[in-house]
């Protein structure tokens, strides 16, 4: 821990503004140690039934540690952000009437993550995110592409999914101002 | 609108929530959107829409000549990526599991019950509260389920401060050590 704060304190005398830290799957302590140092823990879901079990322990865990901490004491934000959308969950969660469109197990887990704290962006599905590692930062990705021979579809595709990038970020600026 | 929603981005985002927003840039779904959404004839977004999913299936781009590696690229780097800086070396997510470790810490850790914690001290007796920040945001990506989309979001965070011009450095907790690497193949192209 000690580690880490020096690292941090380190990095902002630097210069950097936003540190991202990406954690391994599971209840681990180190994972802890990162949560609590932070302004905000972000919980990726995917608003499906498979995952909506693992989502809302993620949720109580976050509540446990929260109550494990003195009182008074700094914590995160805890905010879940809706992952890897399809078309039909963005209309159910953005358009009046839209929920009617859902299977009924699909519209009990929307609601369900709709009534936890959540960034109010939806990620939505694209084969980019799934080739994030292979492109690269978006940004570049997206301005290579616009220079290759026939890349101008693929750098459009690239561009909105960063535009999609940068709401997210926008949301988070909301809720952890800069 | 669910009333969890909140619609007060008008200006922002040109009129539209970030919701709306968001199906602008998920245009290429295919999907007709809101009438201010993409201006142009559903005919043509369907046509353009085939098209982006022809291009991007992977086999495509396999066979296409846009197929290609982004370490061969030259980037403008318009900001810093970086993990773990530190000149002893090592992933930060190593340093920490030996450090859990050497506490004796067992590796999946169990929260003290309400019961046996001590008032006014943390979970393992640790001042966090000292930790004070002026401008820096720190993000922590949690998730207990693996393949959640974790490793991409940090990813598509880092893009998006990254392309806005901010510093961003960061930190893998992951054994399985992805992001530290995706940030390497793209410093071996700056």
């Amino acid at each position: 821990m000690e580690g880490l704060l020096t690292l941090l304190e380190a990095e902002e005398a630097r210069g950097v503004d936003l540190v991202v830290i990406d954690t391994r799957p599971g209840t681990h302590t180190d994972t802890e140690d990162f949560c609590l140092i932070s302004d905000l823990v972000l919980i990726p879901a995917r608003p499906v039934y498979a995952e909506w079990e693992m989502t809302h322990r993620a949720v109580l865990w976050m509540d446990d540690l929260r109550a494990s901490i003195a009182e008074g004491e700094r914590f995160p934000a805890v905010r879940v952000l809706v992952m890897d959308a399809g078309p039909k969950i963005i209309d159910a969660a953005t358009r009046e009437g839209g929920m009617a469109q859902l299977p009924k197990r699909d519209q009990d887990v929307l609601q369900e993550i709709l009534r936890l704290d959540h960034l109010d962006v939806i990620v939505p599905h694209s084969r980019i995110l799934e080739q994030l590692g292979y492109h690269g930062p978006l940004g570049p990705a997206a301005r290579a592409n616009a220079k290759a021979p026939g890349g101008r579809l693929l750098a459009d595709t690239i561009t909105r999914q960063l535009e999609v990038a940068e709401l997210v970020l926008t949301g988070i600026d909301e809720v952890i101002p800069a | 609108m669910l009333p969890s929603l909140r619609t007060n981005h008008a200006d922002r985002f040109c009129g539209l929530s970030p919701m709306q927003a968001c199906r602008h840039a998920n245009r290429h779904t295919g999907r007709k959107a809101d009438g201010h959404d993409c201006g142009q004839a559903e005919g043509v977004l369907g046509r353009r829409a085939a098209a982006l999913r022809l291009r991007e299936s992977p086999r495509n781009m396999k066979a296409s000549a846009v197929c290609y590696n982004f370490r061969h690229i030259p980037f403008d780097v318009s900001a810093t990526l970086c993990l773990n800086d530190a000149p002893d070396a090592g992933r930060i997510s190593d340093a920490f599991t030996t450090a859990s470790l050497d506490l004796g810490l067992p590796a999946v850790h169990r929260l003290p019950q309400r019961h046996e914690r001590a008032p006014g001290v943390g979970a393992r007796g640790i001042e966090y509260r000292l930790w004070r920040r002026h401008f820096m945001q720190v993000i922590t990506i949690v998730q207990t389920k693996g393949g959640s989309g974790k490793t991409t979001t940090a990813m598509l965070l880092a893009s998006a401060a990254l392309n806005l011009g901010r510093r961003v450095t960061l930190i893998d907790g992951d054994v399985n050590a992805q992001l530290g690497r995706w940030r390497d193949s793209f410093e071996l192209a700056a």
